[in-house]
């Protein structure tokens, strides 16, 4: 591995990864727990987000090739999320049951019950939005721009702009109101 | 928060983007409930790190995984660490091919001409065989011997055999010039039924069976 090629941008680190495979696996140490954490997200296990993982790096190394530029990391949270809605899926709720993973062992049960009460509501309020909002918000929760969430779900900067704030608008409401998760409130 | 028009949907990108950049400067000018709202979502994310062990054990595979169906060097002069084996293996596949290929040809060559210049004796049908592999022009096989001259005179025909050093010399394709001269030139045109034979070819392959006589050396 060349000294700098961990500064290297991603266009340059991708176009050099096609023949190069130490580039890639440079590529792979930036992003390879951003997309496990996406894809954790959406199927609510380790071993299919790991199975997810895989999946996406290997199709992202066969198709390197054809890669154009624009944001590597759009492009590659692209084919994550391809690689998650067409494999093997798991409830939603199934996600609800590991939350206890991210607990930090020293809160008091007080907090820990709190905290796993807002994680909850979060998390069954991405579940309850619209597919292509849920998108945005879990592609910004991976670490995306506004311009990188645009190149990822093949849509214009102000259409991905209105989803997240329509988006964002429902998460207010749902944290302003005590009722049931993913449920509009009255108003 | 503002919940209308474009702007806010603005602000709110605006706002995001600066979170993930850690912009603290434009974050704190910003709307308060939206970056509350952000920082609220942002820690609620509960998606657990990868184990560490499935990551390496990833990476492995990944840069090892088709390595020798890659076809093709790289493209810089150095490798990075990379093993790239398939292209060695690759030239030296088409050396050998190319070598199987040269031999073959040689083989070829060598079974046309050797080949037919060993079953020329036995009749004039390997004589076709001879006379595509050889060097050599082919005459007419019967010459029909006479008294006189076929031609007399200065045809450009007889100048050219008459300036010939030897019997098949700068010979014309067609063969006029049936004279008892040409056949004294000729040692090998003998023929005791009034045929003289032109069989240069022939007459090497027999020289390995047969006396040197029946070729015309006497």
């Amino acid at each position: 591995m060349k000294r700098d090629d961990t500064d290297a941008d991603d266009a340059e680190l991708a176009a050099r990864a096609v023949l190069e495979r130490a580039a890639f696996g440079v590529l792979y140490d930036r992003y390879a727990a951003p997309v496990y954490r996406y894809c954790y997200r959406r199927l609510g296990e380790r071993a299919a987000a790991e199975d997810a993982t895989s999946g996406t790096f290997l199709r992202a190394m066969e198709a390197l090739p054809a890669f154009r530029g624009g944001s590597f990391r759009g492009w590659l949270f692209a084919i994550a999320h391809s690689v998650v809605v067409n494999g093997t899926r798991r409830r939603i709720e199934q996600a609800l049951d590991d939350t206890h993973e991210a607990v930090d062992p020293s809160a008091s049960p007080e907090e820990i019950a709190v905290a796993n009460d807002d994680r909850r509501q979060i998390v069954q309020l991405l579940a309850s939005l619209p597919e292509e909002q849920r998108r945005v918000i879990e592609l910004r929760l991976a670490g995306l721009t506004g311009n990188e969430i645009a190149d990822s779900v093949g849509k214009s900067v102000a259409a991905v702009k209105m989803l997240q704030h329509r988006a964002m608008q429902r998460f207010l409401r749902t944290l302003a109101t005590p009722t049931a998760p993913g449920v509009e409130p009255n108003e | 928060m503002n919940e209308q028009g474009p702007s806010a949907a603005d602000e709110l990108n605006r706002l995001w983007d600066a979170t993930l950049n850690q912009d603290l400067a434009a974050v704190a000018h910003s709307d308060a409930e939206l970056a509350g709202a952000i920082s609220a979502l942002q820690a609620a994310d509960d998606a657990p790190d990868p184990d560490h062990a499935f990551l390496a054990r990833l990476r492995s595979d990944l840069l090892h995984v088709g390595e020798p169906a890659l076809g093709h060097a790289p493209a810089h002069g150095q490798p990075l660490g990379l093993v790239w084996a398939a292209p060695a293996i690759l030239r030296s596949r088409s050396f050998v091919r190319l070598a199987i290929a040269a031999i073959a040809a040689v083989l070829i060559i060598a079974a046309l001409s050797g080949g037919g210049r060993w079953l020329s004796g036995s009749g004039p049908a390997p004589m076709v065989a001879s006379a595509m592999a050889s060097s050599v022009p082919i005459y007419p096989t019967a010459v029909p011997t006479s008294s006189k001259p076929a031609l007399e005179g200065n045809g450009p025909l007889t100048s050219l055999r008459t300036n010939s050093s030897g019997p098949f010399q700068s010979q014309p394709t067609v063969v006029p010039n049936v004279t008892d001269a040409t056949l004294r030139d000729d040692p090998t045109a003998r023929g005791t039924d009034g045929l003289a034979f032109n069989w240069p070819l022939t007459c090497w392959g027999r020289s390995r069976r047969h006396s040197s006589t029946e070729c015309g050396d006497g």
